[in-house]
């Protein structure tokens, strides 16, 4: 009885899942340099992430206050008076593969397109994503530009010759079946 | 037992076919320190839970002038300044050293700040606790030279335990309990020790600047012409450096000064307009 019992629960849970992939250490790294002169990056390698193969669908979540800077100070006012993590403490990434293919072997780059809500702001993106996926490992390269005044990031006037509004950002993800 | 096994069966499939995503990957706060409950290492004159972060040398220059009831003559206290220099370094994320310099009574200072207990955002940990050490050491020359004078008459000492808490985004709350040691005291009646109970607040009006406010209550008043210490100011945050500008009524700016021997009292006017500028520099 207890072994049909794992059997059944087994089976119950492996079809379902059969198609997800998942990570929570996905890496999220930004930087920002005006002129080069003050380089602002941090990177958050804690980041949530799955992938459903079977629709194709995306969920990415990232806990603001994970990013680090090297400078403390840039870290503290980067939560404080950039992002206000207490009152944003994560941003989200909720969308779907305009086209997936079956064979995912050979590394393509395909659109992704969804909803970005970050800093209070939700806004609609078209990405694209450098996707390969080996034996139960899928892995996911992004590489996109975030405007700050697109999601209300006020840079004050008395620092904007050292702060640009663009931000780089660089995704790396390798997500495992469930 | 059959029951069990269908009722597994249907709660993991019910579980699992959430079309929802984002449930697979959960609420993951993993208890984060609370951070900046005040901009600066001090909230005006008395030190705050925040130290220097690991790494960081923090210079700050502080000026008092004189009292602003003096008159135009005086500008209103612009000419006479007293100031105060101190650099403090984060020997680890949560221990600094620092050493400074006091105009007033030509005084040194060395210091220990060591963070013992920080506040998290979930709530097994709802305050934030920071010690503070301090020795002074006056080195004014000896009004008197035909009796025996020492080195340890020239120190006193204070011990600090800040107690904060950051309720929310704008409002951060400390209590201080001080005490006070003066090797040397100028009669027999008075006491070389003494306990005084500080409060000091903050309240962010914007993103950069702050409303702070400070108050050191004297337990056992050390002598009848001191009073308690009640200061008010503005920070104001730019960058690397940060500006606090405030009134009080103690002039000292080492906290035997201020905590015991404030002389200024706010009924009568005689209050000190003052400033600190701290910068920080990373040496990491």
């Amino acid at each position: 009885m207890r072994a049909l019992f794992f059997v059944l629960s087994l089976l119950s849970v492996s079809p379902l899942l059969a198609q997800k992939y998942m990570s929570r250490t996905a890496e999220v790294y930004f930087f920002s340099d005006k002129d080069a002169v003050e380089l602002v990056e941090a990177v958050n390698n804690q980041v949530g992430a799955v992938v459903d193969l079977e629709n194709g669908n995306i969920a990415f979540q990232i806990q603001m206050r994970a990013f680090h800077f090297d400078i403390a100070l840039m870290e503290e006012h980067f939560n404080e008076n950039y992002i206000e993590s207490e009152l944003y403490p994560k941003a989200t990434f909720r969308g779907s593969f305009v086209a997936l293919p079956k064979d995912l072997s050979t590394p393509k780059t395909l659109t992704v397109f969804g909803t970005m809500e970050f800093h209070g702001v939700k806004k609609e993106m078209e990405l694209p994503v450098l996707v390969s996926l080996n034996e139960s490992v899928l892995q996911g390269d992004a590489k996109f530009d975030l405007l700050c005044s697109d999601f209300n990031i006020d840079i004050p006037k008395i620092v904007a010759d050292k702060l640009a509004n663009t931000i780089q950002v660089t995704v790396s993800a390798s997500l495992t079946k469930l | 037992m059959k029951y069990l096994v269908i009722f597994a069966f249907l709660c993991s499939s019910s579980v699992l076919a959430q079309d929802d995503l984002f449930s697979l990957l959960g609420e993951d706060n993993s208890n984060q320190e609370v951070r900046a409950t005040f901009k600066g290492t001090r909230v005006i004159n008395g030190q705050s839970i925040e130290l220097p972060s690991y790494g960081d040398l923090q210079f700050v220059i502080e000026h008092r002038f004189g009292t602003i009831n003096s008159g135009a003559y005086e500008l209103w206290g612009i000419d006479q300044s007293q100031m105060r220099m101190s650099f403090d370094y984060g020997l680890s994320k949560n221990i600094a050293i620092g050493i400074a310099r006091n105009s007033f009574q030509k005084t040194y200072e060395a210091s220990l700040k060591a963070k013992l207990l920080k506040q998290k955002l979930e709530n097994w940990s709802p305050i934030s606790i920071t010690s503070y050490h301090a020795v002074f050491v006056n080195t004014l020359n000896w009004t008197n030279t035909n009796r025996a004078n020492l080195f340890s008459s020239r120190l006193s000492y204070a011990h600090q335990v800040m107690i904060a808490r950051k309720f929310n985004q704008s409002f951060s709350l400390q209590l201080t309990p001080t005490y006070i040691h003066r090797n040397i005291v100028e009669f027999a009646s008075i006491n070389n020790d003494y306990l005084a109970l500080g409060v000091g607040g903050r309240y962010k009006l914007t993103k950069r600047i702050s409303v702070n406010a400070e108050y050191f209550h004297q337990l056992e008043r050390p002598h009848e012409n001191f009073t308690n210490s009640l200061s008010i100011g503005v920070d104001i945050e730019t960058g690397g450096h940060v500006f606090q500008l405030h009134i009080t009524n103690s002039r000292g700016m080492f906290e035997r000064a201020f905590i015991g021997e404030t002389t200024g009292t706010w009924s009568e006017g005689d209050l000190y307009f003052g400033f600190n500028i701290s910068r920080v520099f990373g040496l990491k």
